[in-house]
């Protein structure tokens, strides 16, 4: 892992971060943002499912980023940090709900071994979750790894960082030049 | 109409939520920019991916340039073909690493290739490889529960 950013900012006076690096390429940055954002607005999955979703790829992909921060809708909708504490490796046995239990196996399939995916957890995800509901968390789970994965190789790991609560994108409180990918 | 950028079965996954599949549909065009990195490339990485995901180079996104048959051949055991241009070897070098091990990509490649390609291709590189490696995984597991 490097916590030395490979490639500087492209904002002058402004240092390395996933926004200004990324505006190497302004339209990654902007199609990224603007997707995003239209996904933790869209209403197919609560702001909970989604955040427990983002914290668990952020824990098994070890995007140090990414896992300190939280998003503020999930927040006010009462996730606390008890709560995640409970997305570990041993969230089978925690007392989660049966439904977050299989969007966090679901969530390990992707970023884990896709060939152990169960086509019985599918069928009770779609059950569950709707057909929009399974396809947003399929699209969450891949932004979710696929940025992880951009930010560690950019070299834009923090040494250190605490909890810190964000805007959650595409809210009113979001400004897309502070984002980073969560 | 041009050719979606994204896999049959994962597009059929997505279906449901048409305004976020377009939205992705453009994010991951501009990640597969072959204006920013030559589309052979490209090309050579979505092969290396999905021969390192064990899966069809369709998979992992749309087919970016056309290679000489002996070159797919050797990606597709994972191996890489050689003769490449420097910054392809790199490129792959970079790329064997991002589907399950991306916390030991080391410095040396990712340097190298920016001093050979510039800002703009290594952030459009790094974007793009990770994104093969998240279609893929997206698209085999859709593969794997369709029809559930």
């Amino acid at each position: 892992m490097s916590t030395v950013p490979r490639v500087p900012s492209a904002v002058p006076g402004q240092p390395p971060a996933f926004h200004t690096v990324l505006a190497h390429a302004p339209a990654i940055q902007q199609r990224f943002a603007d997707l995003y954002g239209a996904f933790w607005m869209d209403s197919a999955l609560s702001q909970r499912d989604k955040e427990i979703t983002r914290i668990r790829n952020a824990r098994v992909t070890a995007c140090g980023f990414c896992r300190q921060v939280r998003f503020s809708l999930a927040r006010e909708e009462g996730l606390d940090e008890a709560t995640l504490d409970l997305v570990t490796d041993a969230y089978l046995d925690a007392p989660l709900s049966p439904r977050e239990k299989r969007i966090l196996q679901y969530t390990d399939a992707i970023i884990g071994d896709p060939s152990r995916a169960d086509p019985a957890l599918g069928a009770a995800l779609r059950d569950e979750l709707g057909d929009a509901g399974l396809a947003e968390l399929t699209l969450g789970v891949g932004l979710f790894l696929g940025l992880a994965k951009v930010l560690i190789t950019l070299g834009l790991e923090p040494e250190e960082m605490p909890v810190t609560i964000l805007p959650t994108p595409g809210s009113s409180a979001y400004r897309p030049q502070a984002a980073p990918a969560g | 109409m041009p050719q979606s950028v994204i896999p049959g079965p994962l597009a059929g996954r997505l279906a449901p939520i048409p305004a976020l599949r377009d939205g992705f549909e453009q994010f991951l065009a501009a990640c597969f920019d072959t204006a920013a990195v030559p589309a052979a490339t490209l090309e050579r990485c979505r092969r290396l991916v999905a021969a390192l995901h064990g899966a069809d180079p369709a998979d992992c996104g749309p087919a970016l340039a056309e290679l000489p048959p002996a070159e797919a051949e050797a990606l597709a055991r994972a191996e890489l073909p050689p003769g490449l241009p420097r910054a392809d070897a790199l490129a792959l070098d970079i790329a064997r690493y991002i589907p399950w091990s991306h916390h030991d990509l080391p410095d040396a490649p990712v340097l190298a290739f920016r001093g050979e390609g510039g800002d703009r291709a290594t952030v459009t590189l790094l974007a793009a490889l990770a994104m093969f490696d998240a279609v893929c995984r997206m698209t085999l597991v859709a593969r794997r529960l369709e029809g559930a």
